[in-house]
């Protein structure tokens, strides 16, 4: 739990190129979009969404109304990722 | 038939901007993080001239010439769907050759028309072409031209290499009163085509007073003179019967 946490800060970081930030800096329920947290916007969604996919095999549905609340923090995500996701072998 | 193009380009402004060994020290405190992580290398170097060309004076007119733009972006992700992955949203969206004329607009707040040009080889010249055209429709308002370009990727082969190893860009503010002029002129004399880069020999019209460069099919001249006096619209065509 502890190690995917860290592991999903650090696939932030490094996917949305977050050159001022270390994933140590990304608090487990931080707002990640929007104002009055990290800042991400709809760009970062799509991408952070591409990156998920390839590392965790994720299908996320576009219709998914769900969405927007799994990728409202770190820790969404991790339940996210726990739930539908399936490592790949890196 | 052979034809010649001539113009004049009244330099308000010049800045030219060289990155070797891709860490070329720009200050980009003009542009908000969250958006500068988001710049190629390439854009940064063009942002950086464009700003520096264009600090204190009203809104320009922006023509923006690059032969290849983006072209690393656009391999990246010629590669990523070769391997069956998905592309990246952030490079698709600034992939395009106007990408960083539109990051110009949004990060200055410029709403002035913007054209983007690449002709070959010869996107400087075509680009200055423009640049002075649409100066010369409203000769009283400034108008930005950049110019950038970067190596291509290896993967591209050998051919293109004698265009430069170094990502390069140049801005030139085209506004009254200036402090010179450069007379620009192309010819169809057969010379043989030049191994430099095209906007590099343009540079040179700087430190000999005139240069020349060409295509193998058409010769281009760019010819410095100091001081501007009055400017006058001059950018016309002349045809020879051969």
């Amino acid at each position: 739990m502890e190690s995917l946490k860290n592991e999903i800060k650090k696939l932030i970081v490094d996917s949305l190129g977050l050159e001022d930030l270390s994933p140590g800096d990304i608090g487990d329920d931080v707002p990640l979009f929007g104002d009055g947290g990290i800042g991400l916007d709809s760009i970062d969604a799509l991408e952070l969404g591409v990156a998920l996919r390839k590392k965790y095999h994720l299908s996320i549905d576009s219709g998914d109304s769900g969405a927007r609340e799994h990728f409202a923090s770190v820790n969404n995500l991790v339940k996210f990722v726990q739930i539908r996701g399936q490592k790949t072998e890196d | 038939m052979s034809g010649e193009t001539f113009f004049r380009v009244p330099l308000y402004r010049r800045v030219f901007l060289e990155d070797a060994d891709g860490r070329a020290a720009t200050d980009l405190g003009f542009v908000d993080p969250m958006l500068k992580r988001r710049l190629s290398p390439l854009a940064k170097l063009t942002l950086s001239v464009a700003y520096e060309c264009s600090k204190g004076v009203p809104d320009p007119r922006l023509v923006y010439a690059s032969r290849h733009g983006e072209i690393t972006r656009t391999l990246s992700m010629l590669e990523d769907l070769a391997h069956g992955e998905g592309v990246s949203p952030t490079v698709f969206s600034l992939s395009v050759l106007n990408a960083t004329a539109g990051l110009f607009s949004l990060i200055f707040k410029n709403v002035e028309p913007t054209t983007a040009i690449s002709s070959g080889r010869s996107s400087f010249g075509y680009g200055l072409l423009e640049a002075a055209l649409r100066f010369a429709e409203a000769p009283s308002r400034p108008l930005l031209y950049v110019y950038s370009d970067e190596p291509l990727p290896g993967i591209y082969g050998e051919k293109h290499a004698r265009e430069g190893a170094s990502r390069v860009a140049l801005a030139i503010l085209l506004w009254e009163p200036a402090e010179g002029e450069v007379y620009c002129s192309t010819s169809s004399l057969n010379a043989p085509a030049s191994d430099e880069a095209q906007a590099r020999a343009f540079l040179r019209c700087f430190e000999h007073g005139c240069s020349d460069w060409s295509d193998g099919d058409k010769t281009w001249r760019w010819e410095k003179s100091e001081g501007g006096g009055e400017y006058t619209t001059a950018v016309g065509t002349r045809t020879d019967a051969t």
